[in-house]
């Protein structure tokens, strides 16, 4: 079961000031602008039905009569020794009626207007009388000034509920503000996770949902936008329902071809019509831009809380979460344009390697995929795992630098040829080592030919003074050359290489690092080698 | 059903104004005490479904109350958030009083407060609050 809000009233009359004077014995009694009740006396029942006689009721018409041209009133000793005090009721400015208090002195105990002309024996009387004495809040010679006090009492407390009303305002805005700061500031703490664009599109929706109080908010971005193509986004949405792309979508088109955009700021709301059954009256619509240009739209709807009315808080909080999403995703399709030009860069550098010897066709790609699964194997963050993939791609590019008749001869190599063969690795870090996001690859690039006992190249290292990423590269260079044809050979079948590879742990590898590659299944190296073989057929053919 | 009652202890006014406001309109009675003693004598008299108290109060600090309640085998059962300018220096002595439920530091979230306490009141669900 929810708990349902209480609606808060705002009577003139402070419920603190009724209390004290009721207190004091006064009665009190509320009347509408003609003067006819609009509620019981409250009052014990035989005070509230002689009230209610017509006699006195009449007094009270009379009355509400003359203070109809009146704007402030004074007491009155409307019948001997009864007293009234009234206090007009206003709702926003405008008088609804009347607060009538009632105090009795000593002398209504005398007065004939207790009598009943209809009781003989005037028990009735006597029985209100009696109740009275209960009430009689001041002797007849001071009741005057006991008014006055009275009167302080009411401006005072009128003017405490004003400010009560001011510091409950303030609060209420002031609680807003830090939750949009609060909403903001996280916003702009996560910008830098640029990765994850579809979490971050969540997370600023979410805070629209949570922070604005509404029930929906939904972030449509235009697939034929460059932003959206490169991002590869839609319709992302959060709160308590899912709703149809379609809707959003005629919301949007509506708004943007009828909707005069709200005064001072770019939201635009929707009012539903009989077009479309919405979650709620009011949809907000508010544009992402690059540069003047809207690429998708922030779309909320289903207000909560207290107030249904759309405020400027609501669409200056939108405005700044729209201009943070602009922001991100501009910055987001920048990154990752230029990650896909730099990872298409390093594919075309390592296609230009492998052309250069149609013997080892696929050779670089072959050796990024199984590090890659190595490293992966080993528990390495996806980043580690992405480098030494990229590193794999370029290893050889020292290659270049390496006549081709060296490279492509068939049979034993001379020692000097093969000393030009040595010199691969260094001149592949001397061409890649001026590009800054290369510089963590360098070190796979060149050590990749050291072997643990160290008598590999170019540096002789030996055991972990070798680089992590080349001891692993080391591996998967070795299998694929020996698994594949050359110019001198043809390939070696699995069982063999495997068991090469096992017993050189220790002397050519880590062998920490060989059980993980043994443990590796290779069927994706396997389709990878008829993929690039079907290729190398169709290149000769061609 | 009963309305919940929450106990909002803290020196500072405005705090308490704030938080019991939005408690206010969700139908929420609270109790408001400005020192720590007041806050203990709520307690025992009114047995509240969850109680927020301020770190640093006069006569008895938030993490006193919270041990004093945490003796009694009764009211060790009522879920306190404490509030503090200084969360991290007290998270540790927090961490010995099972009571201790969230540790807020403050300028906090009201939103984020009220989430944590509809939360805390209707553990069992049977309010349908947290939903």
């Amino acid at each position: 079961m929810k708990i349902q809000l209480t609606p808060k009233t705002h009577p003139s009359t402070p419920a603190a000031f009724l209390q004290r004077a009721e207190n004091l014995g006064l009665l009190s009694w509320a009347l509408d602008l003609n003067g006819m009740p609009s509620d019981d006396p409250i009052a014990s029942a035989p005070i509230a039905l002689w009230l209610s006689s017509k006699r006195i009721r009449s007094l009270f018409t009379e009355r509400a009569t003359l203070w109809a041209a009146m704007d402030s009133f004074e007491q009155e000793e409307i019948l001997p020794g009864m007293w009234i005090f009234p206090y007009i009721e206003l709702h926003r400015n405008r008088r609804t009626g009347y607060r009538v208090l009632i105090g009795f002195t000593d002398k209504i105990l005398a007065s004939e207007w207790l009598e009943n002309p209809e009781d003989p024996n005037q028990l009735q009387a006597a029985a209100l009388r009696q109740l009275l004495k209960e009430h009689i809040f001041s002797k007849q010679a001071h009741a005057a000034q006991t008014y006055e006090m009275f009167d302080w009492a009411m401006s005072d407390l009128r003017k405490q509920d004003k400010f009560d009303e001011t510091i409950d305002g303030f609060s209420d805005q002031l609680g807003n503000a830090y939750e949009t700061i609060t909403a903001l500031h996280d916003l702009g703490m996560s910008m830098s996770s640029i990765n994850d664009v579809d979490g971050f599109i969540n997370r600023t929706i979410e805070h629209v949902v949570e922070t604005l109080e509404y029930e929906w908010a939904g972030c449509l971005i235009n697939e034929q936008h460059p932003i959206g193509q490169m991002l590869d986004l839609s319709l992302i949405q959060a709160g308590t329902q899912t709703l149809p792309k379609e809707d959003i979508n005629f919301v949007i088109d509506r708004v943007l071809t009828e909707v005069p955009a709200a005064f001072a700021d770019r939201t635009k709301i929707y009012s539903a019509g009989d077009h479309i059954e919405l979650l709620s009256p009011q949809m907000l619509v508010h544009p992402i831009e690059k540069n003047g240009e809207s690429f998708g739209y922030i779309v909320v709807g289903g207000k909560r809380g207290e107030d249904p009315q759309v405020s400027s808080h609501e669409t200056k909080m939108l405005d700044a979460v729209a201009g943070i999403l602009s922001a991100f995703l501009i910055n987001a399709a920048m990154f990752h344009e230029q990650h896909q030009t730099f990872v298409g860069t390093v594919k075309a550098m390592s296609s230009a390697i492998d052309a250069k010897d149609r013997y080892t066709q696929g050779h670089s790609e072959r050796v990024a995929m199984v590090s890659a699964m190595i490293a992966a194997q080993l528990g390495q963050s996806e980043e580690a795992v992405e480098l030494i993939r990229i590193s794999g791609l370029v290893h050889d590019v020292g290659k270049i630098g390496v006549p081709e008749s060296v490279l492509c001869k068939p049979g034993r190599l001379t020692d000097e040829e093969f000393a030009l063969i040595k010199l691969h690795p260094t001149i592949g870090y001397d061409i890649l080592k001026d590009i800054p996001s290369l510089s963590s690859i360098l070190p796979g690039v060149l050590h990749h030919h050291e072997k643990w006992d160290g008598s590999g190249y170019p540096g002789g290292l030996v055991g972990e003074n070798i680089p992590l990423m080349a001891r692993i590269m080391a591996i998967a260079d070795t299998f694929d050359a020996m698994s594949s044809n050359r110019a001198y050979r043809t390939g070696m079948p699995r069982e063999k290489v495997l068991a090469e590879i096992e017993r050189c742990a220790g002397t050519q590898f880590d062998p920490d690092l060989v059980p993980h590659f043994m443990a590796l299944d290779l069927s994706r190296y396997d389709e990878m080698v008829k993929h690039h073989a079907a290729q190398s057929v169709f290149k000769k053919s061609a | 059903m009963t309305q919940p009652t929450i106990l909002l202890a803290d020196d500072e006014p405005h705090i308490t104004h704030v938080v019991a406001r939005k408690l206010n309109k969700l139908g929420i009675t609270t109790l408001i005490a400005e020192d720590g003693e007041i806050a203990y004598q709520l307690v025992v008299e009114h047995g509240p479904d969850a109680i927020v108290t301020d770190l640093q109060m006069p006569y008895m600090s938030g993490i006193e109350l919270a041990e004093k309640l945490q003796r009694n085998a009764e009211l060790s059962q009522i879920p306190v958030i404490l509030l503090s300018a200084r969360g991290y220096a007290v998270a540790e002595q927090a961490s010995n009083l099972p009571n201790i439920r969230h540790i807020l530091s403050k300028p906090f979230s009201t939103r984020e407060l009220v989430q944590y306490l509809l939360v805390l009141i209707d553990e069992d669900g049977a309010l349908g609050l947290s939903a």
